[in-house]
């Protein structure tokens, strides 16, 4: 992933954003979703990306459904109703950090903060 | 390209080979390595190699991970069931009967009954091990064999540790820390075995419908 440690701590919210805008959503689907978004600038990799929603499904706040799609198996994560609560306490969360970074890293845009 | 059905057991097996050991683990993984190859035009095998070129390590890494989430939740599991009325239950009635063997036999009789007992628990173990693997000819999931790892593991030495322990329980007193010790480390075995069929349940109804 792209400047991974900046990114790390956002990943499972991203995935619940994701997961909560298109419903249900498979691996390999969200890293494609990712890249396109953000127009390839971010790329969410397997080694990233599958230890977050498992951690995500043993908190309770996936569930998974399990299809047959073709000649084999896929794994389909969607939202909780705990995951749905979650997801608007961490967006929120999200939001006042990046507010917080952009006040410090660029404080002429916050003229209240000014000294 | 679209991936065919050999190709899909081609994945599987490279996958099983370079390490990923469990069925439910894979399965994710040869739906993701195949998807990625869909999209791309080409030689199979030639493009299967350029992708476990650059992505081997990111799925093995993964793998690892996942092994570890699999064993922790497999473990908050069988915490659960060793503090529900089941396990409660198990514990206490076998406390409770120990004790009351106290006053029809020895001490020793008990030790014994207590050995058996692991021995007779360490034979539905194995019995149950070679009845999926060997018998049913079914892969090994991730929750469930963890489990097993991790508990045999405690077990083996949690036994040597008592075996010192408890040598001469009559001479120091301690029949009640004993029995105690004993009737936690059975249940644990019980309740394994209960969750690990629990565990196996809920990976067949997932993906074997």
């Amino acid at each position: 992933m792209k400047n991974s440690q900046l990114y790390k701590g956002s990943l499972t919210t991203i995935i619940m954003k994701l997961l909560e805008e298109n419903g249900r959503m498979y691996g390999y689907e969200i890293t494609q979703k990712v890249k396109s978004i953000t127009k390839g600038e971010l790329n969410i990799t397997e080694g990233a990306l599958y230890p977050a929603l498992h951690k995500l499904e043993g908190e309770g706040l996936l569930d998974v459904e399990v299809e047959k799609v073709g000649n084999r198996l896929r794994k389909y994560y969607k939202l909780t109703e705990d995951g749905q609560k979650e997801t608007v306490n961490r967006l929120a969360e999200l939001e006042e950090f990046i507010k917080n970074m952009q006040t410090l890293v660029n404080p002429k845009i916050n003229p209240d903060l000014q000294f | 390209m679209q991936v065919t059905e050999n190709q899909i057991k081609f994945i599987d097996q490279y996958l099983e080979n370079s390490g990923v050991k469990y069925l439910d683990i894979r399965y994710e993984m040869t739906d993701h390595v195949a998807t990625a190859l869909e999209e791309r035009e080409g030689d199979f095998y030639d493009e299967f190699k350029t992708y476990m070129i650059l992505h081997k390590k990111e799925l093995l890494d993964s793998n690892n991970k996942f092994s570890k989430i699999a064993r922790n939740k497999a473990i908050k599991l069988l915490f659960v069931n060793l503090l529900s009325v089941k396990g409660l239950l198990i514990a206490g009635s076998l406390f409770g009967l120990s004790f009351l063997g106290l006053n029809h036999m020895n001490f020793e009789k008990i030790v014994y009954a207590f050995y058996l007992t692991y021995f007779v628990l360490i034979l539905v173990i194995t019995g149950f091990n070679i009845y999926h693997k060997r018998i049913k000819k079914e892969k090994l999931w991730s929750g469930t064999h963890k489990l097993m790892e991790v508990v045999s593991f405690i077990i083996n030495w949690v036994m040597i540790f008592g075996i010192n322990t408890f040598k001469t329980p009559e001479e120091t007193g301690d029949n009640f820390y004993f029995i105690l010790y004993q009737c936690v480390i059975v249940s644990i075995i019980v309740m394994t075995i209960i969750t690990s069929r629990q565990l196996m349940k809920k990976y067949k109804l997932r993906y074997e419908g």
